[in-house]
């Protein structure tokens, strides 16, 4: 039953999933034609270069992967909604947990594939460099991808829940693009208001906002979807 | 009648949205193994009643209790045992007749695959068309065939036939549907084609604004229900119709009513309240019995 709902799933989102594949492959070729104009190509070794391909390409990649988690979540579940399908699958047996698990599994699967996908490609790339200095400036955009992964969680939480409570698929797909962009306007009014977080501290505060942010929208969504009656 | 001998137990069933009651407090219990036909106009909550039996919405206040199990708590155990014909399929568009049959045969432990393909071939559905470019009659089958090759204990059919031609919707009762309800599972169908009713109901509900009027076997309903033609005196009217009048017309000296529960009584009443020179009693239809029912809640006695 569970791999029926699976594929049904993947069918359902095939358009946000094509252009998740566009996402993650495309900054490679841009990051390609943009570093290959630059003087530093022509000097590095071929090692090197290669290692400042890749590592710039998957940081790239990874930002714009957040754009396929905002349209995974946002239609996962409204876009059976939108055609009304739901009303079909809601008379079958599939328990409310089994189809909330299928759909968590096409999206946590999609998130599993980008962050391996560009992880993996990252430290080819570090193991690639052959000086030190390339490697280094690789292994810091390693490192600063917490911060890329806090907003997607950001984004996977908002458009999760509005993709359960409601019945189109665009609003939920533009909140989860603008959820992260709506912790850091709370976070600036906060700081504005009552000089809280610390300038210093705002970069983390931030990292932490978007995390706690997209959980509790993520648990609300699931807690929506599980007791709602009507498809 | 015990619980357990009970295919459908509705009890005290309101629905509401908003300010509107589109069910109103309905008790409807069905045996197992028997075939209810839900007669009413549009709007009558025959949908809406169907749906949270089948748990797709959430009653306002009552219970719902399907195959001795409480609704909408063990919906998806139910279901496996429940085929259910909505009013308008909803399966995915881009799915072709085949991927749709695949799909709901995952879903189902008892799904059979000799009547599945039997009744493919009966209604001639093309497999490899993709729902989307089936027809309303098409999708009708479509949706009859998910719901019957599981081989249901409970079938719910809303207004299953609303979409076949006259000939496909006769092939299709006496093909299937009158099958089905001389088996031993019980069969509740919601329509407003009497001629359906008449031919496969064991017994009828008539649902107007939300409730339920009338619940009872086919056959006592057109035994009980009677039309009663009186003609007045000359320039006189009726004083009070009898008791159990649910419905009534004066045009003239002609006074039509229809009665039920219909005794003779009703008529010793009628001739001695009233005065009215000569009565008629007549059988009635279903369809009359419908009608008048509804008329009658229209216009109170």
């Amino acid at each position: 039953m569970l791999t029926a709902l699976v594929r049904k799933d993947l069918r359902l989102c095939r358009l946000p999933l094509i252009a998740g594949l566009l996402l993650l492959l495309v900054p490679f070729g841009i990051s390609a034609l943009i570093i290959s104009g630059m003087p530093q190509w022509q000097e590095a070794s071929r090692a090197s270069a290669w290692a400042m391909l890749l590592g710039t390409g998957s940081y790239f990649s990874v930002m714009c992967s957040q754009a396929t988690v905002a349209m995974l979540s946002g239609n996962l579940i409204a876009a059976e909604r939108a055609d009304r399908s739901a009303e079909f699958l809601a008379y079958l047996p599939p328990s409310r947990w089994q189809i909330m698990g299928s759909k968590l599994a096409v999206l946590f699967g999609c998130v599993l594939a980008i962050w391996a996908v560009n992880l993996g490609v990252g430290l080819w790339a570090t193991w690639l460099a052959g000086d030190a200095e390339t490697a280094r400036a690789i292994t810091t955009g390693l490192a600063s991808r917490g911060r890329l992964a806090a907003i997607g969680i950001a984004s996977l939480g908002g458009g999760w829940w509005a993709s359960a409570r409601l019945e189109t698929t665009g609003p939920p797909v533009a909140l989860a693009f603008a959820s992260p962009l709506l912790v850091l306007a709370v976070l600036q009014l906060a700081q504005y208001m009552w000089g809280w977080p610390a300038p210093a501290d705002f970069g983390l505060m931030y990292t932490a906002g978007c995390v706690l942010f997209g959980g509790a929208a993520f648990l609300a969504g699931c807690i929506h979807f599980l007791r709602r009656i009507e498809p | 009648m015990n619980k357990e001998d009970l295919a459908i137990d509705l009890r005290g069933l309101t629905k509401r949205f908003g300010k509107t009651t589109a069910v109103d407090r309905i008790t409807l219990a069905v045996p197992r193994g028997t075939t209810l036909g839900l007669l009413g106009p549009n709007g009558a909550g025959k949908s809406t009643t169907l749906r949270m039996l089948m748990g797709m919405a959430r009653p306002t206040a009552g219970t719902v209790r399907v195959l001795g199990m409480e609704m909408p708590g063990l919906a998806p155990r139910i279901k496996q045992r429940v085929g259910y014909v909505p009013d308008t399929c909803h399966a995915y568009r881009w799915m072709s007749v085949e991927e749709v049959i695949r799909f709901s045969r995952a879903m189902y432990a008892s799904w059979n695959d000799d009547r599945s393909a039997e009744l493919l071939d009966m209604f001639q559905l093309p497999s490899k068309r993709r729902v989307r470019g089936l027809s309303k009659g098409m999708l009708a089958k479509l949706s009859l065939l998910i719901a019957l090759a599981p081989e249901p204990d409970l079938l719910v059919l809303d207004e299953p036939l609303s979409g076949l031609d006259p000939i496909a919707r006769d092939d299709f009762i006496e093909g299937v549907l009158r099958g089905i309800c001389a088996e031993a599972r019980t069969v509740l169908f919601s329509s407003h084609q009497l001629d359906e009713v008449n031919r496969l109901a064991d017994s009828v509900a008539i649902m107007n604004a939300g409730r339920v009027l009338v619940h009872r076997p086919m056959e006592e309903l057109l035994r009980d229900a009677r039309r009663v033609r009186a003609v007045l005196r000359d320039g006189r009217l009726p004083d009070a119709p009898p008791a159990n009048t649910i419905w009534q017309r004066v045009n003239r000296r002609e006074w039509l009513l229809t009665i039920h529960p219909f005794s003779e009584d009703s008529v010793e009443m009628l001739r001695c309240d009233n005065p009215v020179e000569h009565v008629e009693v007549s059988d009635l239809s279903l369809d009359e019995v419908f009608k008048d029912f509804i008329r009658g809640e229209a216009v109170p006695c």
